[in-house]
């Protein structure tokens, strides 16, 4: 069968599209499409350059700074999910507290030093979120989406029949059947560590490797930061607030553990 | 292979230089190469046999260090034979005639080497400034004639040899190996099969720490060993060096620059020469395209490198690598994509850290295919000059080569000793 697929580059990571069955001609348009999607959402999450968020983090310690509205959604997710996992998912690097929310006037304050926020954590899972709604109104039924290998999108089936596997890459018999799901993946890399425990404020130590599978792009993206940070005790009150997910770990220098739950 | 290009499969290194011309005749032999690239037709030809008809008895004029380079690809060369010798300099002359292993008849003025009736055609390595005498002597005196790059030290001299070669029935071939190097017919395939997009910029350098002078045993003899760093005889940086990347952006962009503009000083070897020592010229090609140019003589951390861009990729000639802009797929994505195409569902090993893309200074590229020789091209271009001289075989796209390279590297010469901007000066014809 032939099969559409691009790569490119995004959020300092690559994106690949793979539509099985798919002609170029519709697959280069809807590959347009995706690319422009894409670099508007990071436009809006990126720290750095003229990203929104690098606007906000540039005044917000300063001043009083409104937030236009595509930001603004996304912060407010960011607050709830941050609530959701006690605090644990927390794009200011374990200082939410010292963010100051104005509900009413959209604005944000920061009220301590050196606060400021980092989409990392969830950026490309609200991407996945987009792609995928734009793919479901091209009608694309059956696709697959990988976002730097640590957040995939697997929509409809794999052409042979079936949900789509997908294997870690450091053990493809580690594995998760998917369908109209998402993966995300949480890790820190010795050396390029960018996951921060709010509990104390260092780097989080987990598991080598701790692997969401859920309904919801941006709730995958969320739960395996919390999960990989979370002791191993607080990880159930978390997921009982999460009802679509599954996950796994691959623990540092020992085989993987069995799906839970 | 490459879109109708065969990406020519050349035997292991310690095979012969027959069995590697052998392989290159059978590949491109009714190939569609031929039509774009006319200069490697005469490679068509299986290699010469051993007997006397069969040789193509060479001069050599000029026998110093690039004379020697070319003289030992001529003697692995099948059909090439080296039947006289010329040069001023006994010593050059004395190595010369040692590496060929046997006496061969030795000149010490070339017009002599000339009116001998068994020499076929002339290999010229001399100083810049005689290559318009000795290109024009040796044309009129009926002999092929290959002649070290660049094409003269002038450009009315320029247009003098490209318009007398065009109108000779003899062969006529400049010292542009890149023509000839794998690797970089390679690279022209890929940017012609749409790799890089449309090319927006090339950027060349070539940098070293050398003060490019040779020991004078004795003082009348500088202007001799010396000639590269004085004016009256060279043109400096543009035409020993710049000349190779002029001649490939060129060919890459397929027209000579319209203009160019530049500054040159000698800030360093402040020695006595009158060349620039450093040189640094933009030029101006059709569609917005500029190739940007600089040489140093005092400082060669960045070595050489010839860069072509577009918005798709990157290509390195000098280190044969390709860069794309877009990263490629993870290996997981590539097995799925194998998957999906062959009819199979097996998981795939993909899920991971997030991938981050590497940065120029450690990413490895794509490299491009080599000669397994190493062959730079020089050892291509001899054995396709004697096949071109042995078959009878012109080709104009080397004369227009010759001049577009010659005249591109003395309008940066111009702009820089005169300060203003130098507009092609047009054909020769």
């Amino acid at each position: 069968m032939r099969v559409f697929h691009r790569t490119f580059l995004a959020m300092n990571t690559r994106f690949s599209l793979v539509i099985p069955g798919l002609d170029a001609d519709h697959g280069e348009s809807l590959l347009a499409e995706t690319e422009r999607y894409v670099r508007g959402r990071e436009a809006v999450m990126s720290r750095f350059g003229d990203g929104l968020v690098a606007s906000v983090n540039s005044r917000a310690s300063e001043d009083t700074v409104e937030v236009s509205e595509p930001l603004w959604a996304i912060l407010m997710l960011c607050r709830y999910h941050w609530n959701n996992t006690n605090g644990l998912f927390d794009i200011a690097r374990g200082r939410m507290a010292a963010v100051a929310f104005d509900d009413r006037r959209q604005t944000v304050r920061f009220m301590a030093p050196d606060v400021f926020f980092d989409l990392g954590g969830i950026g490309k899972g609200i991407a996945l979120k987009g792609v995928e709604m734009l793919l479901r109104q091209h009608e694309i039924e059956n696709a697959f989406v990988s976002f730097g290998e640590s957040s995939i999108l697997a929509l409809g089936e794999h052409p042979e029949g079936g949900l789509w596997r997908v294997g870690l890459a450091a053990d493809a018999k580690m594995d998760f059947t998917l369908s109209n799901e998402a993966l995300s993946t949480s890790g820190q890399t010795p050396g390029s560590e960018h996951i921060i425990d709010p509990q104390h404020g260092g780097w989080a130590s987990g598991p080598e490797l701790l692997v969401v599978a859920s309904a919801c792009p941006i709730e995958a993206e969320v739960l395996s930061t919390a999960l990989y940070i979370a002791a191993p005790t607080a990880r159930a009150d978390i997921l009982s607030r999460y009802d679509k997910a599954r996950w796994r770990e691959l623990p540092a220098g020992d085989e993987p553990n069995g799906m839970v739950p | 292979m490459m879109d109708g290009i065969p990406d020519i499969e050349l035997p292991p290194r310690d095979n012969n230089r027959r069995e590697t011309l052998k392989t290159i005749a059978s590949a491109i032999t009714g190939s569609a190469l031929l039509s774009t690239l006319p200069w490697l037709s005469p490679l068509k030809a299986a290699p010469a046999g051993k007997s006397p008809s069969d040789k193509v008895r060479l001069g050599l004029i000029g026998t110093g260090s690039r004379g020697q380079y070319l003289e030992e690809h001529l003697l692995k060369t099948p059909g090439a034979e080296i039947a006289a010798l010329c040069d001023v300099y006994p010593p050059h002359l004395q190595a010369a005639q040692q590496k060929i292993g046997k006496p061969v008849t030795h000149y010490k003025d070339y017009r002599h080497l000339l009116d001998d009736k068994s020499v076929d055609a002339v290999i010229i390595a001399t100083p810049l400034y005689l290559h318009a005498p000795m290109c024009l002597d040796a044309l009129a005196a009926g002999k092929h004639v290959f002649c070290e790059k660049s094409l003269a030290l002038t450009i009315p001299e320029c247009k003098a040899v490209a318009r007398t070669a065009s109108q000779s029935p003899k062969v006529f071939q400049i010292g542009h190996q890149r023509l000839f190097h794998r690797a970089t017919l390679y690279a022209l395939q890929q940017v012609k099969a749409g790799d890089l997009g449309p090319i927006t910029q090339i950027r060349a350098y070539w940098h070293r720490n050398v003060n490019w002078r040779r020991p004078v045993p004795s003082p009348e003899l500088e202007m001799l060993l010396n000639w590269r760093v004085h004016r009256k005889y060279s043109a400096g940086l543009m035409t020993e060096l710049a000349s190779h990347h002029l001649q490939v952006a060129n060919w890459f962009l397929d027209s000579p620059p319209l203009a160019c503009i530049g500054y040159g000083s000698i800030n360093y070897w402040k020695d006595g020469r009158d060349v620039f020592d450093n040189v640094n010229v933009i030029y101006k090609y059709p569609k917005g395209v500029s190739f940007i140019y600089d040489s140093l003589s005092s400082n060669r951390f960045y070595g050489l490198e010839l860069q072509i861009m577009g918005p798709k990729g990157t290509l390195e000639l000098e280190t044969a690598k390709f860069y794309a802009e877009n990263p490629p797929p993870a290996p997981g994505i590539i097995q799925l994509i194998n998957q999906i195409e062959r009819g199979t569902l097996e998981s795939v090993a993909l899920a991971d850290r997030s991938w981050v893309p590497d940065l120029k200074k450690d990413t490895k590229g794509t490299p491009l295919p080599e000669d397994p020789d190493h062959d730079d091209g020089t050892g291509l271009s001899m054995a396709a000059f004697v096949n071109a001289v042995r078959l009878g075989e012109k080709s104009p796209a080397m004369i227009e080569h010759a001049y577009r390279s010659g005249v591109a590297a003395l309008m940066g010469v111009i702009a820089m000793e005169e300060g203003r901007e130098v507009a092609w000066p047009g054909g020769y014809a």
